[in-house]
């Protein structure tokens, strides 16, 4: 599904003596289908923005397009309904959000509640659960009985069983070690990939918005500062220190190797791309000096 | 010397478990050591602090504290000595304001009020939380919802400060200021420093690293020998520090970098000499 932002304004407690400016002049497009990451400092507005994306807030001026869904200031929340079961949002620390006595139960629980038969849900539950690895012997599990990786997939697999076609994921690996961090992100990159979906992913681990974003947004004080692809948006350093921006683990090391002498045409994104602009530089073991 | 922390023998398994958290763990700590304990999620590092003061009970096994037993008699003067900060921000206020939630300790450990205040006071300019001192914790960020916990430890001048996941849920700013503090508060060589992490730069600036898995210590050493096995930190689900990837990558191109591990500072160094246009 195509989503575009029309010069959209969103202000917190308009009307009000308190009103506070969240989002400002706001023109986006993610592609139907395509990987995206929004990146900015905390505070930047990429909360307001997300929950834009399947109408938990609706613009103060402008429009928000999501597949043929026209989201305006004076659209009414029973307009939306369709909308929201096409959107899948993956908040921060999912797992919280579990309460049903199964695991089977808390996963069937949405397309029971959007109309399929409890057969249906429950099958579709199982499709969603085996999609993220969670095995069938524990769903009749309490969901709090299980581990805290355990939890954040079948809180994944809940919003997976809305059969969702957009993604909407709010920092999903926060808290995870390591190796849970990368399954996590291999997952939803598989899942896009079979599902075709569109994915928009807020983070602040810049090696993950190298991998896998097409689109990177850079978000600050409530306005778009830059949009590209991640070559484009990484490619200045002092730009992105100016703003406050993490660099890709990469980047500190880049740095310190240019100020030693090293040259780089391309600022390198991840280890691989380092190493192949940087052993041409070195000595080898093998000279023929 | 007496050890600051020694552990003999700990066996722990959690209700309704079939396995146990922790296996005959046994381990050593000298005061004014910043100690690094890493593991993936579920690697029995936690429970290990949390048997530190007390919170939980050891099955079998000992634990001793400045060279005393932890007893239900002693864990009161125990937890006096020693401070956790949690992995969430949020769940450990119980103050109305950041000042009175700093003192909480204190007033539960009938600290005349008279001196609660300067240590109060102290303890927030320790952490760069003066200006915030009436202000609602629950409105802070969650760098500095940290801090102020940090700073609830400290006015309690414990002997070892426990970290257990505190910087795991902080966004890159909030993470860096705590690390810095942490820093900070090594030089001053008043404390023994426990950083339970997964994260490997964290754990780079420990002077011994503790590996942890399936409950048991499955080695320690300083991170430059820790760092050293890439491959045993990865079967334990863990990574390496991009310096040492570089290293490892380079090594493999056939480039005659140094044979053992680098932090970043260090390796910039060694490749600058062996730079081929000098």
């Amino acid at each position: 599904m195509d989503i575009t932002f029309k010069q959209v304004d969103y202000t917190y407690q308009a009307d009000s003596p308190m009103a506070t400016l969240g989002l400002r002049d706001i023109n986006l497009h993610f592609k139907s289908g395509t990987y995206n990451a929004i990146i900015g400092q905390t505070g930047s507005g990429k909360s307001t923005l997300l929950q834009h994306l399947n109408a938990l807030l609706i613009p103060t001026k402008g429009e928000v397009v999501i597949g043929q869904q026209v989201v305006t200031p004076q659209t009414k929340n029973k307009e939306l309904y369709d909308l929201r079961r096409k959107v899948g949002l993956v908040f921060q620390f999912p797992e919280s959000q579990l309460f049903e006595e199964t695991v089977l139960k808390d996963v069937a629980f949405a397309p029971k509640n959007f109309g399929k038969s409890v057969a249906e849900a429950d099958e579709i539950a199982r499709r969603a659960l085996r999609l993220v690895g969670i095995a069938p012997e524990l769903e009749d599990k309490m969901p709090f009985d299980l581990s805290g990786g355990q939890m954040r997939r079948v809180a994944i697999a809940g919003v997976l069983a809305m059969e969702p076609e957009v993604l909407v994921l709010d920092e999903p690996t926060a808290g995870l070690d390591p190796v849970g961090r990368e399954e996590m992100m291999t997952l939803f990159a598989k899942i896009q990939s079979e599902r075709n979906l569109t994915v928009i992913l807020v983070t602040h681990q810049m090696d993950d918005v190298v991998r896998y974003a097409e689109q990177v947004v850079v978000m600050e004080q409530g306005r778009v500062l830059k949009t590209g692809q991640p070559q484009e948006i990484f490619a200045d350093i002092p730009w992105l220190h100016q703003h406050n921006l993490e660099l890709p683990s990469t980047g500190r090391l880049v740095q310190q190797l240019q100020q030693q002498g090293f040259q780089f045409s391309q600022v390198p994104l991840t280890v691989p791309e380092l190493l192949a602009q940087l052993t041409p530089q070195l000595k080898q073991v093998v000279t023929y000096e | 010397m007496v050890p600051i922390i020694q552990v003999k023998d700990l066996t722990y398994t959690y209700q309704n478990s079939k396995v146990p958290a922790l296996q005959n763990v046994s381990l050593t700590i000298e005061p004014g050591q910043w100690i690094a304990i890493v593991g993936h999620n579920g690697s029995g590092k936690s429970t290990l602090a949390q048997m530190l003061n007390g919170l939980i009970a050891p099955q079998s096994g000992e634990v001793y504290i400045d060279g005393e037993l932890l007893t239900e008699e002693s864990v009161w003067a125990i937890r006096r000595k020693i401070g956790i900060v949690f992995q969430s921000p949020d769940n450990q206020f119980v103050g109305a304001t950041v000042a009175d939630d700093v003192a909480f300790g204190m007033e539960n450990n009938g600290v005349p009020r008279a001196e609660m205040i300067p240590r109060v006071q102290a303890a927030l300019a320790q952490v760069g939380m003066t200006a915030y001192a009436d202000h609602e914790p629950a409105r802070l960020s969650g760098g500095q919802k940290q801090r102020v916990a940090l700073a609830g430890v400290l006015a309690q001048r414990p002997q070892v400060i426990i970290l257990d996941e505190a910087t795991s849920m902080l966004d890159p700013q909030g993470r860096h200021d705590v690390v810095s503090l942490m820093t900070s508060l090594r030089k001053t060589g008043q404390f023994t420093i426990i950083s339970i992490t997964h994260d490997i730069d964290e754990a780079a600036l420990a002077d011994q690293v503790i590996l942890m898995d399936n409950g048991k210590v499955i080695t320690s050493g300083t991170p430059a020998e820790i760092f050293a096995q890439g491959e045993m930190l990865q079967q334990h689900g863990l990574t390496v520090p991009l310096s040492e990837k570089v290293r490892q990558g380079l090594l493999q191109a056939g480039v005659k970098v140094a044979d053992h591990y680098l932090d970043e500072e260090q390796l910039v160094k060694n490749l600058w000499t062996l730079h081929s246009n000098k």
